[in-house]
């Protein structure tokens, strides 16, 4: 091997990270080589002189782990805000609340447009979702021909 | 007996990950225990100072712990361990408003001792000049160095955790021990 492979597995080396094969190749060159001796040994050197982690930084890192794991686990157990037993029902009250006021406001809206004959209404824009029963329209489907022709004469009237 | 260090860590993190994802405590305690001085050096190389490396490497730890489900294989664990590391030491380095300038060369033993002391004073003499003097390096070479030596990652892994590639990562380690080295003969 070169001086530049060597000193590519150097490290390793000087670690006792090499397989025995590669380690004897090295150590042979080592023997005949000063420059490459010299940087192994410094490098000998540095290894076992890496400084370790201090006394007491595993338990640390499982007391921090542990207290935030908690934490976070109790901020998703607990909600922002309760929801009381009443909300529901209020909930609806509310919806239907608001839905029939809309449903009041837009035919107000129409039937005094159209009195005032400002704004041209057509019967399907009359009521919301084309669907007349929906807000009491008057269902003509169920009466007798009798009572047909006497609504015809007094609407005539 | 042959220590393979890289061999035997890749194997017990392929377990540890499999019982840390599945939530065993143990798992996760022993992957700690395996890679702490590893992170532990990583943050001390970028910020110097033992008590900010500490907590650099406790906090890059954690986050990589918490985020474990992020870990898609690319890398090592531990070489994506230590980016997630290394990346909280620089964080912490740069909330710094100035880095603490060390006066390097009073802290370097000068020459070492010679004649009627113990080896073993000697030896730690050396020793203790030789990691003062990788301090000296620019942060990617100490970092490269660092790594190589102290960790044993390829320079392929040196890079992905400095950020440079792999042949970036070759010459920054090459730079570094030239420069101690050269350092070493003055």
């Amino acid at each position: 091997m070169t001086c530049p492979e060597i000193a590519d597995r150097l490290p390793d080396w000087a670690s006792d990270r090499l397989a025995d094969t590669e380690s004897a190749l090295v150590a042979e060159h080592l023997d005949g080589c000063e420059d490459c001796s010299a940087q192994a040994s410094v490098l000998g050197t540095l290894f076992v002189a890496r400084p370790e982690a201090p006394a007491g930084m595993a338990e640390n890192i499982a007391r921090a782990g542990g207290v935030q794991a908690h934490s976070v686990t109790r901020e998703r157990v607990r909600p922002s805000w309760r929801r009381p037993a009443w909300a529901l029902p209020s909930a609806a009250v509310l919806v239907f609340a608001v839905g029939t006021t809309i449903i009041f406001r837009d035919s107000q809206t129409i039937e005094v447009a159209s009195a005032i004959g400002e704004v041209p209404v057509e019967e399907s824009q009359i009521w919301i979702a084309n669907d007349g029963a929906v807000a009491g329209a008057p269902v003509l489907d169920d009466l007798s021909d009798e009572e047909l022709r006497a609504l015809v004469e007094e609407l005539g009237a | 007996m042959k220590r393979n260090v890289a061999g035997d860590v890749a194997s017990s993190d392929s377990a540890l990950l499999h019982g840390a994802r599945e939530g065993d405590p143990r798992a996760l305690d022993e992957l700690v225990a395996l890679h702490q001085s590893s992170a532990f050096r990583v943050a001390l190389g970028i910020l110097g100072g033992e008590a900010d490396a500490q907590d650099a490497a406790q906090d890059g730890m954690l986050r990589a712990l918490k985020g474990l489900a992020g870990f898609r294989g690319d890398a090592s664990f531990r070489t994506w361990l230590l980016a997630i590391v290394a990346n909280e030491a620089r964080s912490m380095l740069r909330r710094r408003t100035r880095r603490r300038e060390c006066p390097l060369d009073d802290e370097l033993p000068g020459e070492l001792p010679v004649g009627g002391v113990a080896g073993r004073v000697v030896l730690r003499a050396e020793v203790a000049r030789v990691r003062a003097l990788l301090a000296r390096l620019p942060e990617k070479q100490r970092l490269a160095v660092q790594l190589r030596v102290d960790e044993g990652l390829s320079f392929r892994e040196v890079g992905t955790v400095i950020g440079s590639s792999e042949g970036t990562a070759r010459v920054n380690y090459h730079h570094g021990i030239k420069r101690i080295r050269g350092w070493l003969k003055e």
